[in-house]
């Protein structure tokens, strides 16, 4: 294999009763996968994978193969673990075999043992597209400035604060749009075409008398100062 | 054919050229001290002697090795040298200037990551750059997410990778994966993203493209813009109001130069797209890709021009290029620039107006914003990328038509200093005293604005201070409006990586298996990355074709009909009355660098060359019909399409 050109020559296989696609509350998302492989391939030598820059590269190789879909290689615990898209497996990508694999592996000098080898099913839709989509907290920060504990109490106010945000910023750039169209009739006839242009508004006695405010809420006094 | 190069060989022409190209710098100094600074030549042994900088981690750009990096000052370059076992000594270009490099240093610091993060990978970043999504390890939110919408694109430029070549399968998501998208950006912890570039190939090609946008702005995104040529808009300007309805806040649009040789990709429809966004009231921010010996004669010329048009133009964003596949030594010697490069290039083609000491790395606005968020208690924006990924500098255009460069008047580093102090002064304070500290701190504002050397038009006291005050988008918006911003974005390649530069990264690429990606990861590595995860998500093009009404390659492909588009109004008003602002006297009388108006009839004498034979072509012809006829039926533009777009035979390429 031409490690350097990044193509594998693993063909796909088509099946054409596979739906790449899934439902979620009626909408249509495309995933590629369902259930594929992974393979955990434990107590490998450590010298085989040198060090950990070597094992990185070997990370990058493996994950060079169309089926692979992920690969991990962990000098520290000795391990290889591969999300693969299997011979057989109901998809229309790419499709490699075991055997392939880790004849891949003692190409690249790594020779697994199949007593520490495990291989199972993995449902990629669950376990990795919808994780990905939804991961996991794993941490919490406090802003610049405040401690943990200062943080604590300050949180609740802040995430009522996000979420007024949100819908004000939703009513103001509503109003963004309502403006841009009253004030710009070329965009009104290509946005919403037959739009009523919006009447002008009587001036007020007030404005009558001393001049409309453009001052942007300073007073009219300081209009022309 | 007299110019292809089944001719060249046989007249002897290809060798001549080889061994022009193969010359190297000679040293013909007898001074020691006017050395010739030739960084790629040096030999190993004097390379090693050179005072080390910094280390880091880096990949060997043949085998992906992951290795140590030396970065070492060389006369005044900051270089990287790296050692495969396998495949020996890399050398390369990283910061073309030692002094701007120490300078910029000062603003790094660490922001925060994830506290979701979405890898899915068990080694947590220890194989970096080959552990991505996002893991533990990272230490910037995401300032900027790309969500790719399509990978087709009409145009084929020989520099671009990222869009689809001919048979290559098609990514175009549809509007329920794009929103999923979005609300997967928007559910980052603790500061979900709000500014978002919706990219491709070619964005504007998405059949939905409005849809997409008005997408992004109910998912909450504040800062929408669209990477596009603007080429699809210029011809269609109704567009233009649409996009502004549906929320879209800059057109993010390539233009590489203010000639057509510089800028084959859109200079003839660039005057059609200002003209569209000029009337649906939009604002463009121009972003050259800069490659030296190709363009990087015309970076004044291009601020000029973007001041010409500073009704609509906001910002021009230089992208040095990213020098990606494998690529020889002399070539990349040859096109390498790097953002210090290009500094240098804007102040000799500028005549000094716009200095280096007038650019400031990105993570310096993180000053700003930790102020901000130690005073309110709410989180923002980081901007803690690396200091070498990016700068920035400020120039505002005065009334009498001064160029005023931000830092003129502002003492920058003083006042980041200033307000250093004062959010270490809040660290552990109530609410009450945090007020009164940032108040007195406020007040002390002032000194670091020179008043006398402010533009007459411009209160940056008061700007300064709704800026801290509202501490909102729209006060930066009001900024924008009145000056423009130049800025420095440079992306790795596999030559110049350094592991440090993308683990701070903060402009992300959402991919469709709902991972989030640096884009020096997603880009430098598209073999494991961009291209692998896209090929799964993608469709056939047979496939395509038959859902998609007999679509073929070649139909999504733009012809131009250069005669028309120069006789155009738009063109003529855009690159006929051009000013040259910095020719003004009150900016020093010197003409910009490579100042022409193209439109104007130029008395060229033009060389064709048609079978070993030299012929006088017309007098007055115009620059386009000149470029035109300097190149030959069959010549190739090295776009490997034949089908690039540009009009004319010269695309820029250097290979025409």
């Amino acid at each position: 294999m031409d490690h350097s050109s990044g193509h594998s020559a693993h063909e796909a296989t088509i099946n054409e009763s596979f739906d790449p696609y899934v439902v979620e509350n009626g909408k249509r998302y495309m995933v590629p996968y369902r259930i594929i492989k992974r393979a955990v391939f434990e107590n490998i030598e450590r010298a085989q994978l040198i060090d950990i820059p070597h094992a990185a590269r070997l990370q990058y190789r493996l994950m060079l193969m169309d089926p692979v879909i992920k690969a991990s290689v962990d000098f520290t615990k000795a391990k290889i673990t591969i999300l693969y898209n299997h011979i057989g497996a109901d998809n229309n990508k790419e499709k490699i075999s075991i055997e392939e694999l880790t004849a891949f592996l003692a190409k690249e000098g790594v020779m697994t043992n199949p007593s520490y080898t495990i291989i199972e099913d993995y449902d990629y839709y669950k376990n990795f597209y919808s994780y990905a989509y939804n991961p996991a907290k794993i941490r919490e920060r406090a802003p610049y400035g405040y401690t943990m504990e200062q943080w604590q109490k300050m949180k609740p106010d802040w995430e009522i604060k996000m979420v007024e945000g949100e819908a004000a910023k939703k009513a103001k750039f509503k109003a963004f749009q309502e403006s841009y169209l009253d004030s710009n009739p070329d965009a009104a006839a290509v946005v919403e075409p037959g739009r009523a242009p919006k009447k002008k508004q009587k001036p007020t006695l007030k404005e009558r008398i001393f001049g409309k405010n453009n001052s942007n809420g300073k007073g009219f006094w300081f209009h022309g100062i | 054919m007299p110019n292809s190069p089944q001719h060249r060989v046989e007249t002897g022409s290809w060798e001549v050229l080889i061994e022009i190209n193969s010359k190297r710098p000679e040293d013909t100094s007898a001074d020691p001290s006017e050395k010739v600074l030739a960084p790629y030549h040096r030999t190993m042994e004097e390379i090693e002697r050179m005072p080390v900088v910094e280390k880091t981690m880096t990949v060997c750009p043949e085998c992906k090795l992951v290795i140590n990096g030396i970065l070492y000052k060389d006369g005044d370059n900051v270089m990287i040298r790296k050692f495969c076992p396998e495949h020996k000594w890399t050398v390369e270009k990283y910061w073309e200037d030692y002094d701007m490099y120490m300078k910029m240093k000062r603003y790094n610091y660490f922001g925060r990551g994830f506290e979701n993060p979405n890898y899915i990978t068990e080694t947590k970043g220890a194989n970096c750059p080959f552990d991505c999504g996002m893991c533990e390890r990272h230490k910037s939110h995401t300032g900027l997410a790309n969500v790719v919408i399509t990978n087709r694109c009409h145009l084929s430029c020989w520099y671009c990778f990222f869009y689809a070549k001919e048979g290559e399968p098609i990514y175009e998501p549809g509007l329920d994966e794009i929103r999923k998208t979005f609300r997967n950006l928007r559910s980052q912890k603790p500061i979900p993203a709000n500014a978002i570039q919706i990219t491709g190939g070619e964005p504007m090609m998405h059949p939905h493209i409005i849809d997409v946008v008005k997408m992004a702005k109910e998912e909450g995104f504040d800062q929408i813009q669209l990477n596009t040529t603007g080429i699809i808009i210029g011809q269609n300007p109704e567009m233009a109001y649409q996009l502004k309805h549906a929320g879209v806040s800059t057109l993010y649009m390539s233009f590489d130069g203010v000639s057509k040789r510089a800028n084959p990709k859109n200079h003839w429809e660039v005057p059609l797209t200002l003209e569209a966004m000029r009337k649906a009231g939009g604002n463009v921010v121009m972003v050259p890709t800069v490659i030296r010996t190709i363009n990087d004669h015309e970076l004044g010329a291009m601020i000029n021009f973007a001041i010409n048009n500073i009704d609509v133009v906001r910002a021009v964003n230089f992208q040095p290029v990213s020098l990606v596949g494998r690529m020889p030594t002399r070539l990349r010697e040859k096109q390498r620039i790097t953002i210090p490069g290009a500094i240098k290039l804007i102040e000799e083609q500028t005549n000094g107006v716009i200095r280096k000491e007038h650019w400031f790395s990105v993570p310096y606005v993180g000053g700003l914003n930790k102020f901000i968020e130690a005073l309110t208690g709410e989180f923002k924006y980081d901007l803690s990328i690396h200091f070498a990924c990016g700068a920035g500098a400020y120039i505002f255009i005065d009334s009498d038509n001064k160029i005023v460069p931000l830092t003129e008047f502002l003492d920058a580093p003083g006042l980041l200093e200033h307000l250093q102090k004062a959010i270490n002064e809040m660290d552990g304070k109530g609410k009450i005293m945090r007020r009164a500290i940032a108040v007195r701190a406020l007040l002390g504002v002032g000194k670091f604005i020179d008043k006398k050397k402010q533009p007459k038009s411009v209160n940056f006291m008061k700007m300064l201070m709704s800026l801290f005050l509202k501490h909102d988008f729209a006060t930066m918006g009001k900024i924008q409006m009145k000056s423009l911003f130049l800025g420095m974005m440079h992306f790795q390649d596999e030559y110049t990586y350094d592991i440090h530069r993308v683990e701070k990264c903060d402009i992300h690429y959402a991919m469709p298996d709902g991972e989030v990606l640096p884009f020096c990861t997603f880009n430098v590595f598209p073999e494991v990355y961009r291209d692998k995860v896209q090929k799964q998500y993608s469709i056939p093009t047979s496939e395509w074709q038959k859902t998609h009404n007999n679509w073929t390659y070649s139909k999504d492909k733009y012809m131009r009909d250069v005669k028309a588009l120069e006789q155009t109004p738009q063109y003529i008003k855009t690159y006929g009355s051009l000013i040259d602002y910095f020719a003004l006297p009150v900016n020093g009388g010197k003409a910009v660098s490579s100042f022409s108006r193209p439109t104007e009839p130029q008395k060229v004498a033009v060389v064709a060359t048609n079978a070993g034979k030299t012929e006088q072509v017309e007098e007055t012809a115009s620059p386009a019909q000149a470029v035109h006829s300097d190149h030959a039926e069959g010549d190739s533009c090295g776009c490997g399409s034949g089908g690039c777009g540009c009009g004319n035979d010269s695309c820029g390429c250097g290979s025409c």
